[in-house]
């Protein structure tokens, strides 16, 4: 069989940083990626790239949910060209009760070289060093509500702290590429500025801005993976990313930092005898014999199966789906690999823990009658850590804290402003639009004169409580090779709610001192608390790593306890969620971990 | 039958892997996943497929020193699913109305792939019929949902290239029709987008110019839907066929001495308004049970149609996008996207 020293299952922000460094480092790697090698214009055939400033990219036409025993079967979805497609491949989402479970295509990152880092909107915050002590910092705390008292909570600190994950921060943010400002953020940088320097904002966000300061919040230019500069490391240089095909769009320039244009495109460049990619290969499950994996089974483009084999092998195709991989490989192996993976056992944490963001935030129609053109921007300008601070958390008795920063992208294009007009999730998008019989004709006109680019959001992003009875299961449904689909059981703690409130009214006080002449009344807060589905494409948990083999799937390197060879290293491995976006700390953890495996190699 | 000095071309493996495997790689003993719940019984396997119209595949294409060159040309990829690898074709073929009768073109087997390919450079706007001869026998593409019956009643399957203007689903009437039901829902032929019209620059509108014939119809909205429900919607075709009798048949009761393409606007503000509430007067529900779904349908694909990219048959030159700027802007839209279309220096679409 075909041996590798690494087979990495993924191309994103979990894999990609180890396979760049194995590879420079002289260890053979192999990355099996499941969705299509989508390039930028520089390596696309004809200098043309795969990916499209076109609105019919980001979210598609209509289709139909054809799966068997759903609650919305027959619903409406509009899938982009690098998600899964939902008839083939759904997530199956059901709240607590498990009553009517539906498909869905929240907790789904892109399929495509790069994953998830290709459609995000590039927020590549640092989590604070309380994020990653959650568990001491809450010690001996008693106030109202705290999520500690459930038993069914389990918070943990991370088996390292932040002081340990600081020089792998700086080396993503480096390597990556990536433009923003250290000032006003609570995280110690150790005196480095890794950004590169922030383009001007959109002016709207200067409206924010001021509500933030006006608070007394300090603000700093909001890190986003997007190279303003000439960027060594990647070899890649600077042009004009300013448009609002961003969030949710491949970029044919290469000016966002995914992890195909600045990690894996340098490496193959420089290493090309060390590192090999297959796109548009699915692997089905991995085998073992004993504690060894012994082969990774995948189907080639053609459906073909094959097989290869690795030294080690990473699992980092996004958590819903490495855990879903995993809980596969179990049925195939129950004796052995179900074993070890504890699949099934009585108290295994496989799947359990499984969070995303407690997330929402404010939005306002300007009353002033100013206007703003919202698609020369980026995905955020300008951001605050005053809630992520230690003496935020204790004022306001909750358990954790979380990112703001303002939107600048949202609703920036025409047709993105009609599909999410009212649109409660990604599942609903038109839904709003197409149902109002009023928005017609100079409703229509005056719908567009009231809204296109007077909107301006704030958006927080915090931790979400671990709590047991969130979980990720096979469902009984199947994928389009016969495979079981991932079922993701979620509901909002009692303190997620009581969180999500207190942030979301911070972002309505934000707007009203921010936007001159905004009431009350003008403003609207909310966030995810009664949509249980929410996930922000934020997925994290389920595998989570810790310091005691009883208490976690991983050991802190990542590694499965039971197994000589097998990691995993998305977010899936995270024991709290931290209060940012995840990506930049998946991308530092996978760092850490290439450093053991070469190491260990 | 249309012909032209013959360009095929060859693509990278990758490239068209990228445009298959997705679509196309999948277990085929498994029931129809992708039918639209019979929309597309006639066709079992095409609705094993996921997204079948996408093929033949249609990708834009760049002409070095020809700024136009995008709007121009597109690259077509043919491609043939082999069921069985263990017992694969010997020749497989291509024959179609971009090609002389005499001259297909021969598809070769991508790598060790399911996928045998062959790629043509083809020129925007067209519309073309074409059919398959697999190891002598002819037949149409299992993949692609889209077939159509000739004048001599012989089947095809079909498709058609960026910008494309040739109507593909609708009749001149149905044209009509629909052209003031968009209008009446976006009225972007409005005095204020009639200063646009004046403006656009036939440089700048390129392939799309062809679309300004469609002005009166939201920005060429009827041309996208004309399009959208040929191929990528194609569960609600039969929503159009439908209701576009009905709503004749119904404008005709309600004046039986005007054209309905001629009647005043107040008819079709209120056709659209009783259609809307679900309960229109007169309507046959034995026919169509759900008018209001149909204009939840028909607003979504009006708006769609007005501000997607030029290249689906609507918003010609970005007319609709021009409008947005100056009635409800900013919006430097020109910025972001692709010569001639836009002015960006660096993106090409």
């Amino acid at each position: 069989m075909e041996t590798f020293d690494a087979v990495i299952i993924g191309s994103g922000a979990g894999g990609a940083p180890i396979a760049a460094e194995l590879a420079r480092a002289g260890r053979t790697v192999l990355v099996l990626e499941k969705g299509p090698w989508f390039g930028t214009q520089e390596d696309g055939f004809n200098g043309l790239s795969d990916f499209k400033r076109d609105e019919l990219f980001g979210y598609g036409f209509e289709k139909l949910i054809n799966v068997p025993g759903v609650a919305n079967q027959g619903q409406a979805y509009f899938p982009s060209h690098v998600e899964p497609d939902l008839n083939d491949e759904p997530h199956i989402y059901a709240p607590h009760s498990e009553l009517n479970p539906i498909a869905t295509i929240e907790g789904y990152t892109a399929q495509v070289i790069g994953g998830g880092t290709q459609l995000y909107g590039a927020v590549h915050l640092r989590f604070t060093a309380e994020d990653f002590r959650l568990a001491s910092f809450n010690s001996g705390r008693n106030f109202p509500g705290n999520p500690a008292d459930d038993p069914e909570v389990s918070i943990r600190d991370w088996p390292f702290d932040y002081e340990a994950l600081e020089p792998f921060y700086e080396k993503t943010e480096r390597l990556i590429g990536m433009n923003g400002t250290v000032q006003g953020q609570a995280k110690d940088f150790k005196g480095k500025n890794p950004y590169q320097i922030p383009l001007p904002p959109n002016p709207i966000s200067d409206l924010a801005r001021a509500g933030m300061q006006t608070l007394g919040m300090e603000t700093y230019r909001t890190p986003l993976a997007v190279i303003t500069e000439d960027h060594t490391p990647s070899g890649r240089k600077a042009g004009s990313p300013k448009t609002s095909y961003v969030n949710r769009y491949g970029d044919p320039l290469g000016l966002k930092s995914n992890t195909w244009v600045a990690l894996l495109r340098p490496a193959l460049r420089d290493a090309p005898n060390f590192l090999a990619i297959r796109c548009n290969c699915n692997v089905t499950h991995i085998e073992a014999e004993g504690a060894a994996i012994t082969a990774v089974h995948y189907r080639d483009p053609s459906g073909e199966p094959k097989a290869v084999a690795g030294r080690v092998v990473i699992v980092a195709c996004s958590a819903i789906e490495s855990v879903r991989l995993l809980m596969l490989s179990a049925e195939n192996d129950p004796a052995n690999f179900g074993a070890r993976i504890k699949y099934n056992a009585s108290g295994s944490l496989l799947g359990r823990y499984f969070m995303t963001h407690c997330f929402g935030g404010a939005e306002v129609r300007i009353a002033t009658g100013q206007r703003f053109d919202k698609s020369l921007s980026l995905d955020s300008d300008f951001a605050t850590d005053f809630a992520a601070r230690a003496d935020f958390i204790l004022q306001n008795n909750l358990w954790a804290g979380g990112a703001i920063y303002n939107n600048t992208s949202d609703q920036a294009l025409p047709l993105s402003l009609a599909r999410t007009h009212g649109s409660v999730d990604l599942d609903a998008l038109w839904t709003a639009w197409a149902g109002d019989p009023g928005l017609v004709g100079s409703n229509i006109v005056n719908w567009m004169q009231a809204d296109f680019g007077t909107r301006l959001s704030v958006s927080f992003m915090a931790n979400q409580v671990p709590w047991f009875k969130n979980h990720i299961r096979l469902h009984g449904s199947t994928d389009k090779w016969g495979r079981k689909n991932a079922l993701i059981v979620k509901d909002w703690h009692p303190h997620d709610r009581t969180l999500m409130d207190r942030f979301a009214a911070l972002c309505e006080q934000i707007l009203l001192a921010g936007v001159p002449s905004s009431t009350p009344g003008d403003v609207e807060e909310g966030s995810v608390k009664d949509q249980g589905v929410r996930i922000a494409n934020h997925i994290i948990g389920g595998a989570r790593m810790g310091a005691a083999e009883a208490d976690s799937v991983l050991d802190p390197g990542c590694r499965a306890w039971q197994f000589d060879n097998l990691y995993v290293t998305d977010g899936a491995c995270f024991p709290t969620a931290g209060g940012a976006n995840p990506t930049n700390t998946i991308q530092a953890n996978a760092f850490r971990i290439a450093e053991l495996l070469k190491a260990r190699l | 039958m249309f012909q032209m000095p013959r360009m095929e071309m060859t693509l990278p493996a990758i490239h068209i892997l990228n445009r298959c495997t997705k679509y196309l790689a999948r277990d085929m003993a498994q029931p129809p996943r992708h039918s639209y719940f019979n929309h597309l019984a006639a066709l079992p396997q095409a609705a094993q497929f996921l997204e079948g119209w996408r093929f033949p595949i249609v990708d834009s294409h760049r002409v070095d020193g020809d700024p136009l060159g995008v709007q121009r040309w597109n690259v077509v990829t043919f491609v043939w699913r082999a069921a069985d690898l263990a017992a694969p074709p010997g020749r497989v073929e291509v024959f179609g109305t971009f090609l002389p009768p005499s001259e297909p073109l021969l598809l070769n087997q991508v790598n060790d792939s399911r996928y045998w390919a062959a790629t043509i450079r083809l020129p925007t706007g067209i519309a073309h019929d074409y059919v398959f001869r697999v190891d002598g026998t002819f037949t149409l593409d299992p993949i692609n949902p889209r077939r159509r019956a000739a004048p001599d009643k012989s089947a095809w399957s079909f498709f058609w290239t960026d910008y494309c203007r040739t109507p593909v689903t609708f009749e001149r009437w149905e044209i009509a029709l629909l052209s003031r039901f968009t209008s009446h829902i976006l009225p972007l032929n409005t005095l204020e987008s009639s200063i646009f019209l004046s403006r656009l620059d036939p440089q700048t509108l390129g392939a799309s110019r062809g679309n300004l014939y469609r002005f009166d119809e939201s920005a060429g909205a009827v041309n996208f839907i004309d399009k959208l429900i040929a191929g990528p919607e194609l569960h609600h075709r039969d929503d159009y066929k439908l209701c576009l009798p009905e709503i004749d048949r119904l404008l005709r009761q309600r004046n039986p001495f005007q054209e309905p393409s001629q009647m005043p606007k107040e008819m079709y503000a209120a056709l659209y308004s009783e259609m809307g509430a679900g309960n229109p007067p007169g309507w046959n529900f034995g026919v169509y049970d759900n008018p209001a779904y149909f204009m939840r349908t028909l607003r979504r694909h009006t708006f769609m149609g007005a501000f997607s990219h030029p290249k689906y048959g609507g918003n010609a030159g970005g007319f609709a996008w021009d409008y947005l700027s100056e009635a409800h802007g900013p919006f430097a839209w020109r910025e972001a996207l692709e010569a001639p279309l836009g002015t960006s220096t660096e993106y090409f679409g």
